[in-house]
């Protein structure tokens, strides 16, 4: 009989301990999944925003286009923008024209006249956006400058606050998994107690007695992780119509199939080092010999 | 060959379990080590194996001293000594055949060879057709037997015995003290064998180390023989 088969034996043998094993490996790996998934969404969604041209400056009525190119040099010249567009008063009454197409009577009532023309403005870096704002308000030529500031801010500030979170809370349930873990194979380890005894006696080394033990753990790992992995692939199929559409523009879905497959690595890698660990600090303690 | 020079076992401060023991085991030997309880004898046993180590003395083993062992070679010290127990110590979740070939399986042996060897021992101790059961379903001369069968297999140089024949009726009793006499006889393994069984110690004929309060009091070989109602 293997090592192998005295795993699963063992398992076999205390069907709940390893149910409850199981099940915490299983919420743990359900829930750091779930915080990988969310970090790469918004680490996404955050460029998606940070591509676009984030600033619109409108500029008045009267402007040469000399001006508009001094304008777009100065913004230039800081190093910090990455694209800077002019909108004509005609492409920015197409742009109107293309976003109100069913609404007739909102396009009978504008014309390019009363449009103003305006600069797209995009930065490299996020965090430069309001440099650049502030250079294109000190423009007299510039009407009115809007800014996504808020918007981003927002995003920025609701990453960080997931990712924090996430660490915490997965940090928390790792912590739990590895004492339950412990518990579990320390109590299987007592059970045992007079079978190991047995087997030192006849001659069996330390490891021959510990490895049934360390298995059982990565065991525990990595059958939680493949069943989470399972319901959060499951659950991301059913909600991808509904994410697709209320993100839309932000090139997330449908998600690639190189990902799923990292990310099941992933948490089966995390979700049997959790099971090494416990089952390890538990040999440790109560087989010492 | 085993040999053990001033050993002495203290328990606690002034318990001493065994005090300067000096004793000489010659290959193919069978020794009955007997005495009261209390008097030593399970702590003599549990040396030999290592299960517990000497506060002072050197024991030697085949030309080993057996005091600080790494657990390597305690394990394949282990693998040297055939131990059987007045309880049996048989995994009760495993049949005969599976209890038998624990030894072969941890050394690694293929299973081919595992059902062979398990087989031939299972013919000598008289267990072949009892090999699918589980030691609950066994009389304890059977589970004794199965005991037996697991310390011979890996045909080791001696075998312990400790009180082997604690919880079997009398009859029965006998019949394991022959057992161990033919496999000393006919396999040449040293034989060291802890009884209150006087009427076997008596019968065999063979060496007998008396201990009292952890001390030798007696080393001799009976020659007589009270009791000639044995199948010889």
């Amino acid at each position: 009989m293997g090592q192998f088969k005295t795993t699963w034996q063992h398992i076999r043998r205390s069907p709940y301990q390893a149910f409850a094993a199981i099940l915490i490996m299983f919420f743990t790996c359900m829930v750091a999944g779930s915080f990988i998934i969310m970090a790469y969404a918004s680490d996404k969604i955050l460029n998606y925003f940070e591509s676009k041209p984030q600033t619109t400056a409108f500029l008045k009525d009267d402007i040469k286009s000399e001006d508009v190119d001094s304008i777009k040099n100065k913004l230039l010249e800081t190093g910090k923008a990455a694209n800077i567009k002019y909108v004509s008063k005609e492409e920015a009454l197409n742009i109107y024209r293309e976003q109100n197409k069913n609404d007739p009577l909102l396009l009978e009532m504008v014309s390019s006249s009363i449009l103003p023309a305006s600069l797209e403005i995009s930065a490299k870096e996020i965090r430069d956006l309001q440099i650049l704002a502030d250079i294109a308000k000190k423009e007299p030529l510039v009407d009115e400058v809007v800014y996504q500031k808020d918007i981003v801010n927002t995003l920025i500030g609701w990453t960080s606050s997931l990712r924090s979170f996430g660490f915490i809370l997965v940090g928390f349930l790792v912590f739990v998994s590895i004492l339950i873990i412990l518990m579990v194979i320390g109590m299987k380890i007592a059970v045992r107690r007079e079978e190991i005894e047995i087997l030192r006696l006849v001659g069996a080394s330390r490891w021959y007695i510990r490895w049934p033990f360390i298995l059982e753990g990565m065991y525990y790992g990595f059958l939680g992780a493949v069943f989470a992995w399972g319901i959060l692939y499951l659950l991301l199929i059913y909600f991808t119509p509904f994410l697709s559409s209320f993100l839309t523009g932000i090139p997330l879905f449908p998600i690639s199939f190189m990902l799923v497959l990292y990310l099941l690595l992933t948490m089966i890698g995390g979700g049997v080092l959790v099971g090494i660990i416990g089952s390890f600090l538990a040999v440790w303690r109560y087989l010492k010999n | 060959m085993i040999e053990l020079q001033n050993v002495s076992k203290k328990f606690g401060l002034n318990t001493f379990a065994l005090e300067n023991i000096n004793l000489k085991i010659l290959d193919h030997e069978f020794v009955f080590i007997v005495g009261p309880t209390g008097s030593g004898k399970t702590t003599f046993l549990k040396l030999l194996t290592h299960e517990i180590v000497p506060s002072t003395g050197t024991i030697v083993i085949d030309g080993e001293s057996i005091a600080k062992l790494s657990s390597i070679k305690i394990t394949k010290l282990r693998r040297k000594i055939g131990v059987i127990y007045q309880d049996f110590k048989l995994l009760f979740d495993r049949t005969v055949f599976e209890n038998v070939m624990l030894p072969l399986e941890i050394i690694g042996l293929s299973s081919k060879e595992i059902t062979r060897r398990v087989n031939y021992i299972l013919d000598l101790v008289n267990l072949a057709r009892q090999k699918n059961l589980f030691p609950s379903q066994l009389s304890g001369g059977e589970m004794q037997r199965a005991a037996i069968a697991r310390a011979i297999i890996m045909e080791p140089n001696f075998i312990l015995a400790d009180e082997p024949t604690g919880n079997l009726d009398p009859a029965t009793g006998w019949d394991i003290m022959k057992l161990l006499r033919d496999i000393n006889k006919t396999s040449n393994v040293t034989v060291i064998v802890s009884t209150h069984n006087m009427d076997a110690v008596n019968s065999l004929g063979k060496r007998i180390v008396r201990l009292e309060n952890g001390k030798i009091i007696k080393d001799e070989k009976q020659i007589v023989k009270r009791h000639n109602n044995e199948n010889q």
